[in-house]
């Protein structure tokens, strides 16, 4: 094989990326797989064992119910910002609202701020003198569903992580369901309604069957998403149960415990991988190609 | 007559929870930022003031983190840019495989947790010595920032028309003249939209900066996770500081909507 100009201009262009992709991301990926086996690429005293593995997959050990727990709060806060982002995205979409184009621009704003001031903004709702707190609260406790406030930030249910997660994800599912939406036909919407059919039917005969791919590739981005970010949990979640990257997190920083930070991140890898391959999938070709 | 007036309302309604929904947080943490007295049976502040803004500026500790914020974010945009325009070049005007395998490769990227890609290089900085070195969480930083930056990036090469290079190549334009005439004019919103996510991604990043720079250096974001994270919880001086980060974060939200019509998601871990 011959290699062309072209192609040697090209090789000397993207070899500084894949220098710096290969020391800082190829390298750490193999040293934390490696690590979980108790290798070291570092030079330091290594020996291969299942430790790590045997500790994570053991009855009643935390790590397990930490990646349960993570799963499940990472779940119910996809489900809620996937239903509630494409009911708001039809809705945009259906009745285009004239007022819209003038406040737009907000809905970008969680999109460029910080997950740890979005995580501390919701902190000072949810915290016991936070508006929020006090509203939920003074209902509950006036209803007798409640006899003492509950807590509903650093609390053991994920509650204040749901709001920190689904005020971001929520935008975020707008924003990427808005485009896919645009594309579908409105005289199909005129026709399904001349024929009687009511807004559900519309949604569920139309909405989501021309939207599936955009459905599944957004859900995996964020569940992944919500499943990877630090800061959100480590700033509105309890002291227990954690998310596995909190975990992860006081694993290497309090605990000095690297083989199971390792064999964590082994779990956070393999998850990773599936949703990543599951959001390339269908982002690529099919979002755009099925609703034309 | 009716039903339009109905269907205002309700949009109203719809869009107003939004809106509220959205911007509630902020009002909060202006409402925490301003507050000067605010006794606990208050549901407002009783007075108002800019003293948490001062009392940031006269610790040590923050100003430093400003200073490593905001001189960190223009260094990371630049040594990303530095990588990125290079392969974005190749992989904007040049469809091979090899284009087409690199971008799969800087999207996976993407989908890889930052904290796993974090404890994997804690041993290599420990190993090198670059734990709480300033310059060590440049490339730090650029791990979230290239997958972005690159995208944009290649998608300003792709809008080049190859016709066009070629006739001013065939009219005797030197190399340099291609790159002044042709290039720059059409890419340079493209790379300066790439430049501006590198630099919003540093100013945000937090938990690779956490675990590889702390407590030797603390930027903004460590300095907010400090007040609020910790076992004392003192939310003024963080709403204060979290001010001075949100602020330029919303400027480049507007700047992207108004003048280069892209928004893309820029949390930093």
């Amino acid at each position: 094989m011959r290699i062309t100009r072209d192609d040697l201009i090209s090789i000397i262009f993207l070899l500084p990326l894949y220098i710096f992709i290969i020391v800082m991301v190829f390298i750490p990926i193999v040293n934390v797989i490696l690590g979980s086996f108790g290798i070291s690429l570092f030079g330091e005293k290594s020996e291969f064992t299942l430790k790590g593995y045997n500790e994570f997959l053991a009855s009643e050990s935390p790590y397990m119910y930490s990646l349960f727990f993570t799963i499940y709060i990472s779940l119910i806060a996809t489900v809620i910002s996937i239903v509630a982002g494409y009911l708001f995205a039809i809705y945009l979409t259906v009745k285009k609202p004239p007022i819209w184009s003038k406040v737009s621009t907000v809905m970008t704003i969680p999109l460029f701020t910080p997950y740890i001031v979005g995580a501390f903004m919701w902190w000072t709702l949810l915290w016991p003198r936070g508006y929020i707190s006090l509203f939920v609260n003074g209902i509950l406790m006036r209803l007798g569903l409640a006899h003492e406030p509950l807590p509903l930030v650093n609390d053991p249910y994920g509650i204040g992580i749901l709001f920190g997660e689904v005020w971001i994800r929520f935008v975020i599912a707008v924003s990427i369901f808005y485009g896919p939406l645009q594309l579908i036909n409105p005289e199909l919407i005129d026709a399904a309604r001349s024929l009687g059919a009511g807004t559900w039917t519309i949604i569920r005969k139309i909405f989501i069957p021309l939207t599936k791919y955009a459905l599944i590739a957004t859900s995996a981005i964020v569940l992944l998403a919500t499943m990877a970010g630090v800061s959100i949990p480590l700033v509105l979640g309890g002291s227990w149960p954690q998310f596995l990257n909190v975990m992860i997190y006081l694993d290497v920083t309090t605990r000095f415990n690297y083989i199971m930070a390792y064999t964590s991140g082994v779990f956070y890898i393999i998850a990773s991988a599936a949703l990543g391959y599951i959001f390339f999938r269908f982002t690529t070709k099919k979002v755009i190609l099925q609703t034309r | 007559m009716y039903g339009e007036r109905r269907q205002r309302l309700w949009d109203l309604l719809v869009i107003g929870i939004v809106m509220v929904y959205i911007l509630l947080p902020m009002v909060v943490l202006v409402e925490y930022a301003f507050a000067e007295k605010w006794y606990a049976y208050q549901l407002y502040p009783s007075q108002w003031g800019l003293k948490w803004f001062s009392w940031v500026f006269k610790h040590h500790d923050t100003r430093m983190a400003f200073l490593y914020s905001y001189t960190l974010a223009p260094l990371v945009m630049l040594t990303t840019l530095a990588l990125c325009i290079p392969a974005g070049y190749v992989l904007g005007t040049k469809r091979t495989k090899l284009s087409i395998f690199t971008e799969n490769l800087v999207n996976m990227n993407m989908a890889l947790p930052v904290i796993v890609i974090g404890i994997g290089l804690l041993p290599l900085y420990t190993r090198l010595g670059l734990l709480g070195n300033y310059w060590a969480l440049i490339p730090a930083h650029m791990i979230g920032a290239i997958p972005y930056t690159l995208r944009s990036v290649t998608a300003a090469f792709m809008q080049v028309p190859r016709d066009l290079e070629e006739a001013a190549r065939v009219l005797g334009a030197t190399k340099l003249q291609v790159i002044r005439k042709v290039y720059i004019p059409i890419t340079w919103r493209g790379i300066l939209a790439g430049g501006i996510f590198a630099f919003s991604w540093s100013l945000n990043e937090f938990i690779l900066t956490l675990l590889l720079g702390a407590p030797a250096v603390k930027t903004l974001p460590i300095a907010i996770y400090e007040y609020v994270g910790g076992y004392y919880l003192t939310p003024q001086p963080a709403a204060a500081l979290s001010i001075f980060i949100l602020l330029p974060s919303i400027a480049i939200a507007l700047f992207f909507e108004k003048y280069l019509q892209v928004s893309l998601g820029l949390g930093g871990g």
